[in-house]
């Protein structure tokens, strides 16, 4: 079975925000593999190990190479070969112009089953996944928290409010992969030194014009320095300022 | 009167022979199997420092320094020990039916030789029989388990004893009899035995002496497989001791200087990661095995075995012994056994060590119990990628944001907002802060505290800022090594750029690592825990603290204490009333951080930190002292769990600066 | 002002709360459709609050089919000039959402936490950073529940779809209800998390248990309750245990050790309630309330 695992390398969730006129600065982000992605990975390589086949790691991204050494990493849990693709100007937030980019590269390849992550802890869209689906006019399910092939057949449970959907369906698909659907390997450190010797392809990619709405102004959302102390003569008059501030300022419920 | 005779027409020294090339051959085919087996193991040249080895071979081997620490226990052995040194060439004189003494006459020798053996015989024999009371009568806890075996040792040699007596004694009896005061025991046997019948005599000096040489070629054969191998094993194993200071962790591989071969110039094709197998160890590591008398003294201070967890530190080293002999033939022919040596000590014991050395510091033998331990983590870190989950995120985070709990490192240098420091430039001293001094907010205090004192002192330091990252030893104790060399050369090609060379730190593992083990990576630094510093500027009036009445206690942290030497200090710095813990100082109990084990599961029944919290409640103390973020963390938590919140848990510089005189 | 086409969501015989809002949202940005897809869901469909509403009820549409229900949308956009395709940030919406732009080769923005005519706010970065869009030209948008409130319930004229319905390999074999109230709690928007303060594990059981409940969040709990056995392992939240970064993380009776905060120092929103003042989780928490948990927690039960 070969497959496609589709990476996205996002910002260090712990990286520092700084917003500077309306445009948030991304000049001192450090790039890791999206987590959502390394699922993925994982669940590739148990069927490669189970049913044989291929396992093709496809990245999109910039110029910039720092982003190597984690993307070997993930050559290092069992796949077989990575292609990135090398776009000038690649933003993270056009899924329309991405998905366009990542399925004309899996429509090169001879590709049974797609996977990648359901959303990148980025953006949080959850878009890019589906829409390459629909590119490749291929089914998709999506946020998969478990997954199993059998003889052609993929059989996905998802979870949908109050419940558990389970979904079947004949490859070649498209799954996005959820938190803990499966347990990603540690690579043993030879592991780690053999996926040094792996191939790993930078492929020019031109940049697509495409319908994807931007962002016009980026903001911080208002500082709620060091956390604040709810007074109140009493409990029940605590509880009610908190479920406003909750409601309100948070906007959290 | 003697057993030197024909015994139905056969001359005594024939089965005497026949006895001796028995039990002689059978000692020396053991013995050769054992170093066989001793020798697979890799090279560990420690055939250096001749010098001090032979001095720590008298006062350790022979002087018995470590054994007699148990008073008890120790000075019987003590006994039993030198007297078989004055006693065993005997053997020699009973073989050669008396001429042995004879010759020794010719050069005036005999009578001190008698007497010697004598004497010998007596301090064995009494050793022996304190030895037997405390293992049958008074059955002290950690012998509780103890088998038949030692009993049964015990017995034997008291057998050898007294015959060796009685057969001194009818020696000197017969027509008449000739008593040798230069063997004054024999005397006073010879004398109890005088009125016996001639024949009987005789018969009990032919049993008795055949006794004496069966129990001896017994105890040939015997001493390579049961823990009297220790016999021979401690002569290397006290020898060839470990000379890197304490708790020191080596790299990967060495080059000619000793220093660290560099991550990219590892030749990983021909690397072994750690042990898995038994020839993995070194030829030292595997010598420990067959010096171990099952003594328990590690048993006794493991905080992981006296928790309940899988580990037993003397199991560990009798499962190295144990192995060698089920599988000693498989081994010798070059082959591999289905079981390998992670799997004797069970990856649930070898995750469960805390590297806090009190099993090492307490062998009397110089036995290295934790580096087999960290040896095996490594093979399951890097080769077999089989480890608790939890140990994962501990990797991802380290290597992502430097520091244990992954919080945003650039977030590393809040706790000083406001306090005016220096940040990454060059000062007198570098103030290292850690992980924990950084993010954990308890643990921000601390920093805060000892940076506010050395400011009121004036003394001259900067910290990192953002440019800290944490010196890897979660990483390295985990097993992990080439993550902690990779993190190594960053943070020596870190601090070098900085220029300073002393440096402060509050936490005893980063004084562990950067101090002792960050030199093999090229990075020298005089590295002092911050009681060190606080209290030299306490003693020299820099910092004026005033003196409190309250009741407090000192944990000594283990890479402190134990293995950093520095007991003295923290207890001048906090003043106080202090009240020692049963157990402190070198001897101090851990409380359980260490080892990574911080980051990793614990029962709930088995928490090492309760039994330390337990100890500290005992003293009465108000206050527990400590001087490292995780007995911080360990000894709070263990606190609450006892219900004893009242108590505080304050770090050294907390405690000097609430008593500042302004 | 532009047409925009809500597609609702059926949930029984109720239209389901969140396309009551997006309707509601809707309805100041210009001439609202509404879609709803299904098997037998005219009942629910129409009740769902817009003027004019497509039923597109059958068989085939029972269960959520991302080719099925996309073609069907798509039809209907085309078929109506539809500019603008609002749905709630189910896990309906966050599929068929990004499919149906696909399809249309249109832009999309996901889990809105603003909508309207003048445009569009999301969250980035687990919330930490505000993205505003004025898309011109074709958008679908998700928005998220409880941005905007309900308006109030009427119905509209309706219209059966006569349009298409596209082939499927998916196949639905099974839908398994986990029982409402029992939220996932690495998934869960809301975490209601408990510790010692609690004293027992009764309390956990008849306090924290039932707040989740009705707050539709999932339950949490340190390691120290853990370890006491009042909850199983899978409720740990904390460095040994899960690691969750919901939108609300409430913790009660909890006192932050660093080994909890670290598996839950990324949730967007952090309250907590325990009765030592100097507890640490109240150096990270956005809101604290320092009291008596015992009283604080019934109130703050009949608030939801």
């Amino acid at each position: 079975m070969n497959i496609a695992v589709l990476i996205k390398m996002v910002p260090d969730t712990e990286s520092k925000l700084e917003v500077n006129d309306g445009a948030l600065n991304d000049q001192n982000f450090k790039y890791m593999v999206n987590p959502y992605d390394e699922f993925a990975v994982e669940q590739a390589v148990q069927f490669k190990e189970a049913e044989g086949g291929k396992v093709t790691l496809l990245s999109l991204f910039s110029e910039d190479n720092s982003i190597d050494t984690d993307l070997r990493k993930m050559l290092a849990i069992g796949a077989d070969e990575i292609i990135v693709l090398r776009q000038q100007g690649y933003r993270g937030d056009k899924p329309l112009a991405n998905a366009k980019a990542l399925s004309d590269a899996i429509k090169e390849l001879n590709i049974d089953l797609v996977l990648c992550g359901i959303q990148g802890i980025d953006y949080y869209q959850a878009a890019t996944g589906t829409m390459v689906a629909q590119m490749l006019e291929m089914p998709n399910i999506s946020g998969v928290t478990s997954l199993e092939y059998n003889s052609g057949t993929l059989k996905a449970k998802r979870q949908i409010e109050g419940g558990l959907q389970t979904v079947e369906t004949s490859t070649p698909a498209v799954i996005t992969c959820q938190k803990d659907m499966t347990k990603v390997r540690f690579p043993a450190l030879k592991d780690i030194m053999m996926s040094k010797r792996k191939p790993f392809e930078n492929k020019n990619v031109d940049p697509i014009d495409s319908k994807d709405a931007l962002t016009s102004e980026s903001s911080l959302p208002p500082a709620r320095d060091g956390g604040e102390m709810i007074e109140g003569e009493d409990a029940e008059e605590k509880i009610n300022k908190l479920i406003e501030k909750l409601k309100m300022e948070a906007k959290v419920i | 009167m003697d057993a030197y005779h024909s015994y139905y027409g056969v001359e005594w020294y024939f089965f005497l022979l026949v006895w001796g090339i028995i039990a002689l051959g059978s000692h020396v085919y053991q013995v050769g199997f054992v170093v066989k087996l001793i020798r697979l193991g890799k090279n560990d040249d420690r055939f250096n420092s001749w010098k001090q080895r032979t001095k720590e071979f008298l006062t350790d081997w022979l002087g018995q320094r470590k054994v007699v620490e148990d008073k008890l226990a120790g000075y019987a052995h003590a006994l039993i020990f030198w007297g078989f040194l004055m006693l065993v060439s005997d053997v020699i004189d009973l073989s050669t039916g008396g001429y042995f003494a004879k010759f020794l006459g010719l050069i005036y020798l005999a009578n001190l030789w008698n007497l010697i053996v004598d004497i010998g015989y007596l301090m064995a024999g009494i050793g022996i029989l304190f030895a037997l009371y405390r293992r049958l009568i008074v059955r002290p806890e950690k012998l509780k388990d103890s088998s038949l075996e030692g009993v049964l040792i015990l017995f034997a040699i008291l057998g050898i004893v007294i015959t060796a007596f009685i057969v001194e004694a009818i020696f000197m009896l017969g027509d008449e009899p000739h008593y040798n005061y230069w063997e004054p025991i024999g005397v006073l046997f010879a004398k109890l035995m005088q009125d016996i019948e001639p024949d009987t005599l005789q018969v009990i000096v032919d049993v008795s002496y055949w006794l004496h040489m069966i129990l001896i070629g017994g105890f040939l054969i015997e001493i390579p497989q049961t823990k009297h191998s220790h016999l021979i094993g401690t002569i290397p194993n006290v020898m060839f001791q470990d000379h890197e200071k304490m708790g020191t962790m080596l790299p990967l591989q060495v080059d000619e200087d000793n220093a660290a071969v560099k991550t990219d110039d590892l030749d990983f094709d021909n690397l072994t990661l750690g042990v898995n197998k038994f020839e993995d160890f070194t030829w030292r590591q595997l010598s420990d095995g067959w010096a171990c008398t099952a003594c328990a003294r590690c048993q006794d201070v493991c905080p992981a075995y006296n928790s309940g967890k899988e580990l037993n530190p003397m199991q560990i080293i009798m499962d190295v012994k144990n192995y060698g002999k089920e599988h000693g033939s498989l081994l010798l022919a070059g082959e591999s056994p289905d079981e390998t040596i992670v799997d004797r000590f069970s990856p649930e014991a070898i995750w469960a060590c805390t590297t806090c050395y009190a099993c090492v510091n307490a062998c009397p033998v110089h036995i290295e119990h934790v580096p087999k331990l960290t040896d095996t983590r490594r093979h399951l870190v890097m080769e077999a990628s089989e480890f608790p989950e939890e140990l994962q995120n501990l990797f991802n985070n380290l290597e992502r944001n430097s520091n244990p709990w992954g919080l945003g490192a650039h977030t590393r240098a809040d706790w000083a907002e406001g306090l005016d420091l220096k940040i990454g430039e060059p000062a007198e001293y570098l103030f290292y802060v850690g992980c924990a001094g950084s993010f954990d907010e308890r643990n921000k205090n601390v920093s805060r505290a000892t940076a506010k004192l050395l400011k009121a002192a004036g003394v001259d330091f900067s910290i990192m800022g953002e440019m800290e990252m944490c010196n890897g030893d979660p990483a390295r104790r985990a097993g992990n090594e080439f993550m902690f060399q990779m993190m190594a050369e960053m943070n020596v090609d870190n601090m070098n750029s900085l220029g300073t060379l002393k440096v402060i730190t509050a936490c005893p593992h980063c004084f562990h690592t950067i101090g002792k083990e960050y030199e093999k990576y090229g990075g020298k630094y005089e590295v002092y825990h911050h009681s060190q510093v606080l209290n030299e500027l306490k003693q020299k009036d820099k910092l004026k603290i005033k003196d409190y009445g309250d009741k407090v206690t000192f944990h000594d942290p283990c890479y402190l204490g134990r293995i950093g030497g520095e007991t003295e200090a923290p207890r001048e710095a906090i003043g106080g009333e202090l009240i020692e813990m049963e157990r402190s100082r070198e001897k101090s109990f851990c409380c359980g951080g260490g080892g990574a084990r911080i980051w990793m599961e614990e029962d709930a029944d088995k928490r090492v930190n309760e039994i330390r919290a337990k100890e500290a409640v005992n003293t009465g103390a108000d206050c527990v002292a400590v001087g490292c973020p995780f007995c911080m963390t360990m000894m709070s938590d263990g606190l609450k769990t006892l219900g004893e919140e009242q108590r505080t848990v304050k770090d050294i510089s907390e405690i000097m600066l609430e008593n500042l005189e302004e | 002002m532009s047409n925009v086409l809500v597609i609702g969501e059926a949930d029984g015989s109720e239209i389901k709360n969140i396309s009551q809002q997006v309707a509601a949202v809707a309805a100041g940005m210009g001439e609202v459709t509404g879609l709803v897809m299904g098997s037998g869901i005219s009942e629910a469909g129409m009740k769902l609050s817009v003027g004019k509403i497509i039923m597109a009820d059958d068989a085939s549409l029972e269960n959520y089919d991302p080719v099925k229900y996309a073609s069907v949308a798509s039809h209907v956009v085309k078929e109506h000039n539809i500019e603008t395709i609002l749905m709630g940030a189910t896990s309906m919406g966050k599929d068929l959402g990004p499919r149906l732009a696909a399809e249309l080769d249109c832009g999309y923005l996901g889990d809105c936490l603003e909508a309207g005519s003048e445009g569009f706010v999301r969250p980035n970065f687990a919330g930490k950073v505000l993205a505003k869009s004025n898309p011109t030209g074709t958008i679908v948008a998700t928005i998220r529940n409880n941005a905007y409130p309900a308006g109030e319930a009427w119905s509209g004229s309706v219209e059966n779809y006569s349009g298409e319905i596209a082939g499927s390999t998916l196949n639905t074999t099974d839908v398994e209800n986990v029982g409402s109230g029992i939220v996932e709690l690495t998934e869960a928007a809301i975490v209601v998390s408990g510790g010692r303060g609690l004293e027992n594990a009764e309390n956990y059981d008849s306090m924290i248990r039932p707040l989740a409940e009705r707050m539709g969040a999932a339950a949490g709990a340190s390691r120290a309750i853990v370890d006491a056995g009042w909850v199983p392992h899978s409720h740990q939240v904390g460095q040994t245990g899960k690691t969750v970064a919901p939108e609300l993380y409430l913790a009660i009776g909890i006192s932050g050790a660093i080994q909890h905060l670290g598996g839950m120092s990324g949730s967007k929103c952090i309250a907590a309630i325990n009765k030592d003042p100097d507890a640490p989780i109240f150096k990270v928490a956005d809101y604290g309330i320092v009291g008596d948990l015992f009283e604080i927690l019934p109130i703050l039960k009949s608030k939801f």
